[in-house]
């Protein structure tokens, strides 16, 4: 089993878990695990013989023999079992561990190892490939290398292995790759094709002095030739200073443009703003002049402002109005009040005189005096509630007392004054 | 859970496949460390005539640790308590590797046949049976009759 571990590709493998071809006599059969002895192993005391595992596991969990009891006092007590009994067990046949997945082999149990290892083709394997890591048979595996998306290709340029799925990439990026000069047929490799270009022999040019005129088009290698004739040649000197006063006329045009272009901006800013300044003056004198604080505003603002204040004037307006329908009324009703007090008044002074009249003998004086005096502040009071009439000489004397002595005063004076009426 | 031990899936089948008289072992389909056993009660024994439900499960460390077993089914037994622990040795500190399900619940019938009342886990039950045998005996018979009757299907 550690032979297996070393070998990775290798998934998954038990030698407890195999299969036997033929049932195993009984006396091979390991009373822990209950499947024909793994690595067998005896107890020296006792003689009994179990898988090496099973009896290290037991006998961590507690130290007697599983099948006597007797008291195994450490693991030394273990030998390997004699030969005979490991060549039996190693000699029983297995089937292969992959049968399911279709491996027809059965052989013995010791053999298995190779078999897996070498011979079985229904081995998984990963894929080699560092990005695939996929999972397949031995025997798929021949076919999977040719078709497995990160194997690596070599290029057929640089000779630099490079994976599959980044050729394409490096195809077009490849140093050494060979171009094909699309005027001479020759290749050359990338770097050296792009200076390759400029100097073609077959490419086809014009002359130099084709914008002044020269119609002459030909070949690269013919050029040297057209040039030496060309007519243009000799008056090279005045078409270059003619080209050169014409680019900086050229320039000073694309400078002036630039100039206008900024003046006509500059204009159209202006022109808003005017219009902006006569919006907003006109709704200015539309409201005549009640916006004086609102002065510099956008007009918009204005115009909302000065609508707002006119509602707010119509609406004083109105509550302007609804006083002058309260004043109106306030001034009838004190008008009605003085003329109930002067009835008041009137009343009082014919009981007075009625009083006087019927008590006769009495001094007039004595009597009239309280009397009159408790009258009047009770009206007094009643007057000050109305606030037509300014307080009088009484009131003014009594201002000691709280107010609301003032107002039940003419209650109470009226009280003792009724039954003296009565009794009367 | 991880995958079942070779060891749990042979004794599983072969309790199916060669199943002991009188016992009948069936792991349970969503957890297979878990049985439900009928133990019919043995030949002259006051425990004859019924079965007996019980319930055994396989701890993680099984083998290296015994199996849990209880009995489901009421039963008047000096080795056995009134919540159906049983008292018996290889489930305790006797337990080895070596047994199975199969020998455990042979042990199991075995202590139906012979009750033991001198390690008693039910002591007023094991007391009954020093003081007066026939009468625990007979008090044994009728629980049996009582609680462990095999179900007769209804006549017509």
């Amino acid at each position: 089993m550690n032979q297996l571990d070393l070998f990775p590709f290798i998934i998954r493998m038990d030698l407890i878990s195999v299969v036997y071809v033929e049932s195993v006599n009984s006396n091979l059969i390991c009373c822990v695990c209950q499947t024909p002895f793994v690595d067998p192993v005896v107890i020296e005391s006792c003689g009994h013989t179990f898988c090496k595992n099973c009896i290290t596991q037991a006998l961590s969990t507690k130290s007697t023999c599983p099948v006597d009891r007797s008291h195994i006092p450490n693991v030394n007590e273990l030998r390997p079992a004699a030969k005979i009994i490991v060549n039996m067990v190693n000699e029983l046949l297995v089937y292969c561990p992959n049968k399911n997945d279709g491996c027809p082999y059965q052989g013995q149990r010791q053999l298995l190892i190779t078999h897996l290892k070498e011979e079985c083709l229904f081995t998984k394997l990963a894929c080699c490939n560092e990005e695939c890591k996929e999972i397949i048979f031995k025997k798929d595996l021949p076919k999977h290398m040719e078709n497995c998306k990160a194997r690596m290709v070599k290029c057929e340029n640089c000779e630099a292995k490079v994976q599959l799925s980044i050729l394409e990439g490096h195809k077009s990026t490849c140093p050494v790759k060979n171009i094909e000069c699309p005027f001479c047929y020759t290749t050359h490799i990338q770097s050296v094709h792009t200076l390759h270009l400029e100097e073609c022999p077959e490419k086809p040019v014009t002359c130099h002095h084709a914008e002044f005129g020269c119609s002459w088009e030909g070949l690269q290698r013919d050029l040297s030739d057209h040039i030496d004739s060309c007519s243009y040649e000799s008056l090279k000197g005045f078409f270059n200073m003619y080209k050169q006063r014409n680019e900086a006329l050229e320039q000073e045009n694309q400078r002036l443009k630039t100039t206008i272009h900024e003046l006509n901006n500059t204009v159209n800013l202006l022109e808003n703003q005017v219009s902006a300044m006569s919006d907003w003056l006109s709704n200015f004198t539309d409201s005549k002049g009640t916006l004086s604080n609102s002065e510099g505003q956008p007009s918009s603002s204005i115009l909302s402002d000065d609508d707002h204040m006119k509602n707010e004037i119509e609406n004083l307006n109105f509550n302007l109005m609804d006083l002058d329908a309260i004043m109106t009324e306030n001034m009838r009703m004190q008008e009605e009040i003085q003329s109930v007090k002067n009835v008041c008044y009137g009343l009082r002074m014919q009981m007075h005189y009625l009083l006087m009249e019927r008590r006769g003998g009495e001094p007039s004086v004595g009597t009239a005096g309280p009397t009159n005096s408790v009258v009047r502040t009770g009206l007094n009071g009643h007057i000050g509630i109305g606030r037509t009439v300014p307080p009088s000489a009484n009131n003014s004397k009594s201002s000691p007392d709280s107010s609301s002595e003032l107002n039940t005063r003419p209650l109470r004076s009226l009280g003792p004054e009724s039954p003296r009426q009565e009794k009367l | 859970m991880a995958t079942l031990p070779k060891r749990i899936i042979k004794e599983t089948e072969r309790l199916i496949a060669d199943a002991v008289p009188g016992i009948n072992a069936r792991p349970h389909e969503e957890n297979l460390r878990y049985f439900d056993v009928d133990i019919t009660g043995p030949e002259q024994s006051p425990f004859e005539g019924g079965v007996f439900k019980l319930e055994l499960f396989l701890p993680e460390e099984y083998p290296m640790s015994p199996p849990r077993v209880r009995f489901l089914t009421k039963i008047y037994h000096p080795n056995i308590d009134k919540l159906g622990r049983i008292c018996l040795d290889i489930l305790k500190d006797k337990w080895s590797p070596a047994l199975q399900i199969r020998t455990v619940l042979l042990s199991i019938q075995a202590l139906l046949s012979a009750p033991n009342p001198d390690d008693p886990l039910a002591n007023d039950v094991a007391q009954h049976w020093k003081d007066n045998e026939p009468e625990a005996i007979a008090k044994a018979r009728e629980w049996t009759q009582t609680y462990a009757e095999r179900i007769v299907p209804p006549q017509e």
